[in-house]
């Protein structure tokens, strides 16, 4: 008998926590479908200009690079820095171009969208895997240099930076894919 | 934009359909049939275009909307303009 109120109380708890994150999820999902539903600018529906902005992420990589390549200075540090802030207006910038397709659970993609994501983020792969193969060349060089000539390509802790840089542009990557490869919808929705 | 697929393929669908005849005729909008089956409304503007193959499910769902058997909506081969159709059935050519 004692064991009944109690188990009464831990079941209305349990259900109140159920129903309060049930309801900041349907408020988080209200959010997220008014942010994708949200009109793009005028300029970026031509094509070319959208395949401009999924270009962003060389910029922090070529940021990245030079960062590396030069000694510990002030330079350097404004490098870095420029990496940090491109990366993150790159990825708002291209999450906002191709309607936030890589970000949202799938709860709030139907079966067309889920599949170019899914798509996106196998080419997205393919690159990464080819940037840090090509990351791995450029340290196999790097210590090649080094033991010939006695200066590094990247001197001191520069491979910090190039390392850092990389994986800020890994991230962009899946939605460049996606920006680059975004197809217009009709137009009249009528 | 890139027509191919990662394996070469064209992107796009081989299947035809007539929802755009269809929605025309009852009068539903993309945005309504799109919300009846759950999906957004630039995917039936996709589907309509043939730039993209509805999964069954899908395709099932949007024949239940019209009422109408899969055949009616989709096909494998381009359904004939529906003025053809209408000439050979008043005229008893069964072409």
């Amino acid at each position: 008998v004692s064991i009944e109120p109690s188990t009464t109380t831990t079941t209305t708890t349990a259900d109140r926590r159920t129903e309060q994150l049930s309801r900041l999820t349907a408020e988080k999902d209200a959010r997220l479908r008014r942010h994708r539903d949200r009109p793009l600018p005028p300029w970026l529906t031509s094509r070319g200009n959208r395949r401009a902005v999924a270009m962003l992420p060389l910029v922090p990589l070529a940021c990245g690079l030079v960062a590396g390549t030069r000694p510990d200075s002030v330079l350097r540090s404004t490098l870095l820095a420029a990496v940090a802030l491109s990366s993150v207006a790159g990825i708002l910038v291209l999450r906002w171009v191709t309607r936030l397709l890589d970000a949202v659970p799938d709860r709030l993609l139907d079966e067309r969208e889920i599949g170019e994501r899914d798509r996106a983020y196998r080419r997205a792969h393919g690159l990464v895997v080819g940037l840090i193969g090509l990351l791995m060349v450029l340290a196999v060089a790097d210590g090649v240099l080094s033991k010939v000539t006695g200066s590094p390509l990247i001197p001191g802790d520069g491979w910090i930076a190039v390392t850092i840089s990389t994986m800020l542009v890994a991230t962009m990557v899946p939605a460049a894919v996606l920006a680059w490869r975004w197809t217009d919808a009709p137009a009249d929705l009528d | 934009v890139d027509d191919k697929d990662s394996r070469g393929n064209k992107r796009g669908s081989g299947l035809h359909n007539r929802l755009p005849v269809l929605r025309a005729e009852r009068g539903v909008s993309r945005r309504d049939l799109a919300q009846a089956v759950g999906v957004n409304a630039q995917t039936i503007g996709f589907l309509e275009r043939g730039d993209y193959g509805p999964s069954l499910e899908l395709a099932l769902r949007i024949c239940a909307y019209f009422q109408l058997p899969v055949e009616a909506v989709f096909s494998l081969t381009p359904f004939a303009p529906m003025s053809a159709q209408l000439y050979a059935t008043r005229t008893g050519d069964p072409g």
